[in-house]
């Protein structure tokens, strides 16, 4: 075994990220792979492909289950023989796939089979190489590590970020906890914080749009064809079909945009700006809801002042959208109203793609309120929400409480975000600042997914501690200290989630097939034996079982949700609200048009316009480097599933687009190589040129762009996402700011 | 007997490839094997275009030919319609993919054999619908007997007057909405 | 689409053999003393015929994996091209072997002349029908596959079959040529046929290309492709130019007695061989399918 000395393993520019005598350099990675490929059983995804063909008069065994590619968790039924996965079906009941699944869906449930499993327990060693430690081994030295930074530095050093699936989420928040620490984050700094922040502070909470009843609604930067969730694709289909009018703003002619029936080709970063626009054409128009507003907002006459200056000729300038086309847009959508409303999204343009975003979804969440959309058949409404038995002791000892003087990390500099959420592309920050000292990651990527890689990988370097739990060699896997290898969700049993809704269903999955790879743990194992070791393990002294029982109780019909593994809750109990009977879900029931609140995340009392971080200078050849999702895929996560990559390798699915008459001033032609420049990185990848997409902005999918050498099936396609974004994150929120990159391109051998 | 068919509206249809990995996970195929295919446009000039997926399988013809190529008569069309393969009989010469001008049919790396859509003849039999019907994720596909007149499938293909891809080219059963 | 040069290999030598061995009847009765021209040439057919049989067998992966598959190659007979190609080549892969074994033993006296000579004409009949058949067999296959209009034209099979015929002649007196010149010296007759089928070839190439570009543009395409595409150097050098010009204006020379040399016309023939096998490889390598979208 060669230990050769490695700069950079990936192309990056030829920026080298400073070695030091740090343990995490990317040293020796083929002794590495090396090693892991000793420790990797035999299983393998063609093992997998030709076990099929001798299964074929076995019997079918079919088992209830969630999926896990993306946080859906779309129902589906998992069907095996001998207990080896064949197939899967989305479940009739479950309100997101209510029958179907997306490609995700069916690839994602083969990701136990694929080659890049973590198999055994893992620490790196001093030359950047992965020995295989024991279980026992790996408990035993994360928990002294943890007990000596609690003793040395305190709980609030402590983090942990997961992308929130049933256990996942469960075991990882009371695992945290425990320790005495309040820093749980969500994925959601890369996915939908800065929208879910602003609308938790306007309305009190995400309410959901009511397509089946909708006369008109417009998206911005959202594709239901993109971004999936099966349920959504359908009923916006469907809706398209009834004659909804739908308007889709996007700089991208994306995957759905075909059933709009207006695209609106806006300039990326400036939604705020149409917005306001559109605002201003309602106010002085008379055009918004006066009953409405009178009787479930205040601070109205302050929005009219704010609002006056944002005329359509305003946003014109901005947007690049003609004025009368602006005000065509409002009055439109206000001529459907109150079953009128912008669908409140996520990720897209105001999740967390600007530090303008969380402005942009408060000018929405307030747009919507003038069209008086809320609580309305065919607006946006908040459906039920079914509660979870409670959790008593003592079988589940209560956890202890966390000093009131100890906030989320993040929560003081970033006041508005959303604390279910956190910031969790801030814990780099942390990380480089010494206030964090230890994170734990599960089924979390956040060296590839919430940040610049390379800057991500530097923070994560000053950590004493990084503990990855994953069921894949990640980007993050691979900087970990420890890695701990999970099995896949259809090889384990799960503590009950609720959809809530119009029809609210509580579901729980059951395990599907037999376990793969022998010492690999369920995540709620994990959890347990990790609590143990770092002194906590009186906070687990219960099953998975015993957590179900306990959170089923409430439902009657418990027992079909524990057997069935899904069941519907609250039948018949949705009903869209009375005027009278209509609250926000603020404090005071009441949206508040000015709040003083929004000051103390830098932003003003009423609403106003501020422009994104960066604006690309056309003249100089700029372009901005906007992302975006793909129905195949989900974040980086799956690349290395062969039956998801083989769509992007047979499609080239992996080219950045790039507006053909741009592309035809530079010399470019479709399918050509093409280098992308910042003063980050250089990267090349093959261009499609196409007429769907914004002359000023190049589309990246952000999926790709692999750079973990144990993920191969994906390797060498695409560029990933953030190589070119400064890591920055939001001043008002902490969200990653993930489209605030400009570039230029040219042809490669130009 | 039923003679099954099917609709496609292509207005619905979002790209997903969603009933691709569903059919290759039902039928147990390789990555590289897959029974439908994609081919998707653009029209017009930024900002006024459009775009369109159109997804193309075994078009399952009552004149398929590639069943009066076969020379052993492995491929050929079931009482319902469905047009399969009998693999052991199946030399792999090919023809039948050559004169299929749907390009629907596919080499089956372990075999040697022919094989393409097969309409999931054996979960009809069980009373389900083909694996990319149920998957899809827009319903953007209806699958039925259009031997008979009541079927929801002759209901839509009247209603929205779906049509074979290629006018008579051959007389497919598969009907599309544009 | 999935067919490759090895079809090409396939109906080049079915063709060649079939033509070879109706060349060979020809000379049995024009010639009948040149009895080295009829040895070798009904063994070059009968090479041909099993090499071509050899290749196609190879290209078949389902009966390479699983050789049962092979029984039912005369399963569909009511409309299957290729399992009439089955039968035709079998009988005249028959006959063809009948006729070599007496060429073997052609100076002999045994049960088996007898038999032989006293069948003869019933054998050349049959071997005439079935020979005529394979040749006008390698243009049908490909011609009856809608998907390609390059393929799917009344010209085509016309083309494939005097081209099939052609390739045989040629053969058969390249072949005996190599290892007897004045064998196909004085064949005049021979030549005669040949050159007004290498004419008829030119006539059809064209008029078969005039009536494809003017229908489906697939088919457009694919004359494009030969006549000034990628495809161009090897229709017009090696096909039309050294295949098929060259040999007609050197042919019709020696038929005006205006040019004898044997040895120069043996390699006439060795350039018609070659032109056919090229003239089969680009008909499969032009083939464009039509477009089904509309798109």
């Amino acid at each position: 075994m060669s230990r050769v000395l490695e700069a950079l393993t990936f192309k990056n520019g030829g920026k080298m990220s400073g070695l030091t005598t740090s343990r995490r350099s990317f040293l020796a990675m083929s002794a590495a792979t090396a090693t892991l490929a000793a420790t990797t059983s035999t299983v393998s995804f063609s093992n997998w492909a030709e076990a099929q063909e001798d299964t074929n008069d076995a019997e079918v065994k079919i088992s209830s289950s969630t999926c896990n590619a993306c946080s859906n968790k779309c129902g589906m039924l998992v069907y095996s023989k001998n207990g080896r996965l064949w197939k899967v079906k989305g479940e009739e009941l479950h309100p997101y796939s209510k029958g179907t699944l997306c490609a995700r869906g069916h690839g994602y449930a083969t990701i136990g089979y694929t080659d890049g499993r973590i198999t055994e327990p893992l620490k790196r060693n001093e030359e950047g190489g992965y020995d295989p430690i024991s279980w026992e081994q790996a408990y035993q030295e994360i928990g002294d590590k943890v007990k000596e930074i609690l003793a040395k530095h305190g709980p609030g050093a402590i983090a942990a970020m997961n992308d929130p699936r049933p256990s996942g989420q469960f075991y990882t928040k009371r695992f945290i906890n425990a320790l005495g620490s309040p820093n749980y984050y969500t994925h959601g700094s890369s996915c939908n914080l800065s929208c879910n922040s602003a609308y938790k502070l306007v309305l009190g909470g995400n309410s959901a749009i009511d397509l089946a009843n909708a006369r008109c609604v417009m998206f911005i930067g959202r594709s239901y064809a993109d971004g999936v969730r099966p349920s959504s694709a359908n009923s916006l289909a469907q809706a398209a079909e009834r004659g909804c009018h739908i308007i889709t703003v996007d700089p991208r002619f994306n995957a759905m945009a075909h059933m709009a029936d207006d695209w609106v080709a806006i300039r990326p970063g400036t939604d705020l700006a149409l917005i306001l626009g559109m605002s201003n054409v309602l106010v002085r128009e008379n055009l918004y809801d006066a009953d409405f507003i009178a009787n479930h907002t205040d601070g109205f006459e302050e929005y009219e002042a704010a609002i006056r200056q944002y005329t359509p000729e305003w946003a014109s300038e901005i947007t690049g959208i003609e004025a009368e086309r602006i005000e065509n847009l409002a009055r439109t959508m206000a001529s459907y109203a109150p079953a009128s409303s912008i669908e409140l999204s996520w990720r897209a343009a105001i999740g967390c793609a600007y530090e303008n975003s969380i402005q942009t979804a408060r000018a929405l969440a307030l747009f919507n309120a003038l069209l008086g959309s809320y609580g309305k058949k065919g607006g946006q409404f908040w459906g039920l929400s079914p509660k979870l038995g409670p959790l008593e002791a003592p079988k589940f000892a209560e956890l202890p409480k966390i000093d009131e003087n100890l906030k989320q990390y993040g929560s003081k500099e970033f006041p508005l975000a959303l604390k279910s959420m956190g910031s969790a592309s801030n814990i780099a920050n942390g990380a480089l600042k010494g206030d964090i000292k230890a994170v734990f990651a599960y089924n979390s990527n956040p060296i590839m997914a919430y940040g610049n890689h390379d800057a991500m990988v530097e923070a994560y370097k000053n950590l004493d501690l990084f503990v990855s739990i994953d069921i894949q060699m990640s980007e993050s896997a691979i900087q970990a200290d420890y890695v701990l290898p999970d099995t896949s969700y259809i090889e384990r049993k799960e503590v009950p989630a609720t959809v809530g809704g119009k029809s609210p269903v509580v579901d729980c999955r059951l395990q599907g097939i037999d376990v793969i790879h022998p010492n690999t743990r369920p995540v709620d194992q994990i959890y347990a034996e990790l609590a143990e070791a770092c002194g906590i393990g009186q906070y687990f002294n219960f099953t998975v079982d015993d957590v179900i029982d306990a959170q089923l109780a409430p439902f009657p019909n418990r027992e079909e949700i524990k057997t069935k593994g899904i069941a519907k809750v609250m039948e018949g109990q949705f009903k869209f609200p009375s005027d009278e009977e209509f609250k926000f879900k603020t404090e005071d029931g009441i949206l508040h048009f000015a709040d003083d609140v929004w000051i103390k995340g830098g932003l003003g009392r009423n609403i106003e316009w501020i422009p994104p971080r960066v604006m690309p200078d056309t003249a100089k050849g700029e372009f901005r480097l906007i992302g975006g999702k793909q129905a195949i895929h989900t974040h980086t996560s799956t690349t290395n599933v062969p039956l998801l990559i083989q769509i992007t390798k047979d499609y080239d699915l992996e080219r950045v687009w790039v507006n053909k008459s741009k592309a035809q001033e530079l010399g470019i032609e479709d399918g050509d190589l093409i280098e992308i420049s910042s003063p980050l990185a250089s990267t090349q990848v093959r261009c499609h040129t196409t007429e769907r997409l914004h002359p000023e902005c190049i589309w990246n999918p952000t999926h790709y762009g692999v750079k973990s050498p144990f993920l191969k099936a994906g390797t060498g396609l695409g560029i990933a996402a953030y190589d070119h974004t400064p890591f920055e994150v939001g001043k008002h929120d902490g969200a990653l700011c993930s489209q605030e990159a400009i570039v230029t391109i040219k042809k490669v051998g130009a | 007997m039923a003679r099954y068919g099917m609709l496609l509206d292509t207005n619905k249809c979002v790209g997903c490839y969603a009933c691709r990995v569903a059919c290759q996970m039902q039928n147990e195929l390789t990555i590289n094997e897959a029974y439908i295919k994609f081919y998707e446009h653009e029209e017009g000039t930024y900002p006024n275009v459009t775009h369109e997926m159109v997804p193309v399988q075994c078009q399952h013809c009552t004149d398929a030919p590639c069943v009066s190529v076969c020379p052993t008569g492995a491929s050929h069309t079931r009482e319902d319609g469905i047009v399969v393969v009998d693999e052991s009989k199946c030399i792999g010469c090919k023809y039948c993919a050559e004169a299929c001008p749907y390009h629907a049919r596919i080499v089956i790396e372990e075999t040697g054999t022919i094989e393409k859509c097969i309409f999931c003849h054996t979960l009809v039999e069980q009373g389900e619908q083909p694996a990319c019907v149920t998957t899809c994720i827009t319903n953007a596909r209806v699958f039925g007997d259009l031997d008979d007149p009541n079927s929801e499938l002759n209901q839509k293909i009247i209603e929205k007057r779906a049509m074979p891809i290629a006018g008579d080219l051959t007389k497919s059963n598969f009907y599309y909405v544009r | 689409m999935m067919w490759g040069t090895i079809i090409a290999w396939y109906l080049f030598l079915a063709g060649l053999s079939a033509g070879a061995f109706i060349a060979s009847l020809y000379v049995e009765r024009v010639y009948p003393e040149k009895t080295r021209f009829l040895f070798v040439s009904r063994i070059v057919a009968l090479i041909a015929l099993a090499i071509g049989l050899v290749v196609l067998i190879a290209d078949a992966e389902g009966a390479l994996h699983n050789p049962v598959s092979l029984f039912f190659l005369l399963g569909n007979l009511s409309s299957s091209v290729m399992s009439w190609g089955v039968v035709f080549l079998f009988v005249l892969g028959i006959v063809e072997f009948l006729f070599v074994v007496f060429e073997f033993m052609r100076k002999k006296d045994n049960g088996y002349t007898r038999f032989f000579k006293k069948s003869h004409g019933v054998l050349s009949v049959i071997g005439l029908i079935f020979a005529i058949l394979t040749a006008g067999y390698t243009g049908v296959l490909i011609g009856v596959v809608k998907t390609v209009p390059l393929w799917n034209n009344a010209l085509l099979p016309v083309l494939f079959l005097v081209s099939a015929l052609s390739s045989g002649i040629a053969a058969a007196i390249f072949f005996t040529g190599v290892t007897k010149p004045s064998e196909v010296d004085g064949i005049l007759k021979l030549t005669k046929i040949h050159a007004s089928l290498v004419a008829t070839e030119l006539v059809l190439l064209a008029l078969m290309f005039i009536i494809v570009s003017s229908g489906n543009p697939a088919g457009a395409e694919s004359v494009a492709m030969l006549l000034s595409g990628s495809l161009a150097p090897l229709f017009w050098i090696v096909l039309v130019l050294l295949g098929l010009s060259i040999p007609l204006i050197f042919e019709l020379l020696e038929i005006t007695g205006k040019v004898h040399n044997v040895y120069a016309a043996i390699v006439m023939e060795l350039l018609v061989v070659i032109g056919a096998f090229c003239l089969r490889y680009l008909i499969i390598e032009a083939a464009v399918p039509l477009n089904f979208l509309g798109f």
